[in-house]
């Protein structure tokens, strides 16, 4: 038990980013995010036992974060606003940096980061989220239960959506 | 959105655009790495253990439901088996036998999904499971609800059908046939109403009656199922 559980926590520890990424992407506050980040862990730590380790870790837990984090959203339903984005990139980060202008501009791009991911659908959102990863359209059909090129067209699509998108603002 | 020019000062709407957005997601993977990392210590140690299962209360419910279906049978089975000889009260309890068997049945359908949850599934499979188990509840809901309307007529029949038969009076009391007639008369009018207002030009009436009947929860459940196949097959946009 003990071993597996410090095999899991290595993995986790290893791709952490996968949760909070996801989190980060579908929480609508930082004490909503932090709540979907710690139930992604506790539900893959529930389907651990599962996880066969010829296969990709990252895979199975993008699976898990993705899945925890629409249900997590639609239970929310339209309770709970979005936080303006401001406030959550402040969250995000609380370490100065020597360049006040290059942060500055990297701000600007997370925050504009932020506001693309908010405008798709939770399933795109999810599609969104592997492609920018750079996950290979394998991948992502591996997670999302798509074939390759069921994935190729829907990338197309939401790229073009979000360039359509982009050019309206 | 004045954000977006930041991404892309020229305003091109080239890949450049695009590429953005990937400089953008590696500056906040960095971000998040460094920020995060003192953090999955307390995730582990303090919330790993506490899983919430979300789909626990609901698993409890359909057992609950199980249990309320045996008794059912057991006072079915229980009615017609010693009062055969009583064709009402043997009418009854057949009525209660397989009202009973139909709610084990609907709750077995549901906790047969719920134990094909699994959350390491693809996305998209996973998705359809929850929108077929959040239909399956909802039917399981009104098929066990909705008999009542006649149901309720089961324990005064047999009452008085025993009482009679104890005092040697053949039939039934004209109130209690009066009230299996207007229960029937209702059964047979909400059924038809349910048709004509499901007729084709009538969806806005169709949509009130699908509402009032399962809290629009239905309807949300089967419009989500309907979201997730056109996805599929590419018909989202």
């Amino acid at each position: 038990m003990d071993t597996r559980r410090a095999r899991f926590a290595a993995l986790l520890d290893t791709h952490r980013g996968i949760v909070f990424k996801v989190a980060n992407s579908y929480g609508r506050t930082p004490e909503d995010r932090q709540d979907l980040a710690q139930e992604i862990a506790a539900q893959s730590w529930r389907a651990f036992s599962g996880y066969d380790p010829e296969r990709s870790f990252s895979t199975w837990l993008y699976r898990i974060a993705l899945n925890v984090a629409i249900s997590h959203l639609r239970s929310l339903g339209a309770q709970t606003p979005t936080e303006p984005l401001d406030e959550r990139h402040e969250s995000h980060d609380g370490l100065a940096t020597a360049d006040d202008n290059a942060r500055h501009e990297s701000d600007q791009r997370i925050r504009a980061l932020y506001a693309v991911i908010d405008r798709q659908s939770p399933l795109d959102r999810a599609l969104l989220l592997l492609w920018l990863d750079e996950r290979s359209q394998r991948e992502i059909g591996d997670v999302l239960g798509l074939s390759e090129s069921n994935v190729a067209t829907k990338l197309n699509r939401l790229k073009r959506r979000i360039r359509e998108q982009m050019a309206g603002d | 959105m004045t954000t977006t020019n930041t991404m892309n000062p020229t305003t091109e709407l080239d890949d450049d655009s695009l590429d953005d957005l990937k400089l953008a997601w590696k500056t906040l993977d960095a971000r998040l790495q460094r920020q995060n990392a003192l953090q999955l210590d307390a995730l582990r140690d303090r919330k790993i253990g506490r899983i919430r299962a979300s789909l626990r209360p609901l698993a409890i419910g359909q057992t609950m439901q199980i249990l309320f279906g045996i008794v059912c049978v057991l006072i079915g089975v229980g009615l017609w088996k010693t009062f055969y000889a009583i064709v009402p009260v043997l009418l009854a309890g057949i009525v209660l036998h397989v009202y009973g068997v139909a709610t084990i049945v609907a709750a077995g359908i549901v906790l047969g999904g719920i134990s094909r949850i699994d959350r390491s599934l693809p996305v998209l499979d996973l998705q359809r499971r929850l929108a077929k188990l959040r239909r399956s509840y909802i039917f399981s809901g009104m098929a066990i609800g909705l008999p009542w309307w006649g149901l309720w007529m089961l324990p005064p029949m047999v009452i008085v059908s025993l009482q009679n038969a104890k005092n040697g009076v053949d039939g039934l009391p004209m109130w209690l046939w009066m009230s299996l007639a207007l229960c029937a008369l209702a059964a047979i009018g909400t059924l038809w109403f349910h048709r004509w207002s499901h007729r084709p030009g009538r969806e806005a009436l169709a949509k009130r009656v699908d509402d009032a009947a399962a809290g629009g929860s239905l309807r949300r459940a089967q419009a989500e199922l309907n979201d997730l196949e056109r996805y599929v097959d590419g018909e989202d946009r």
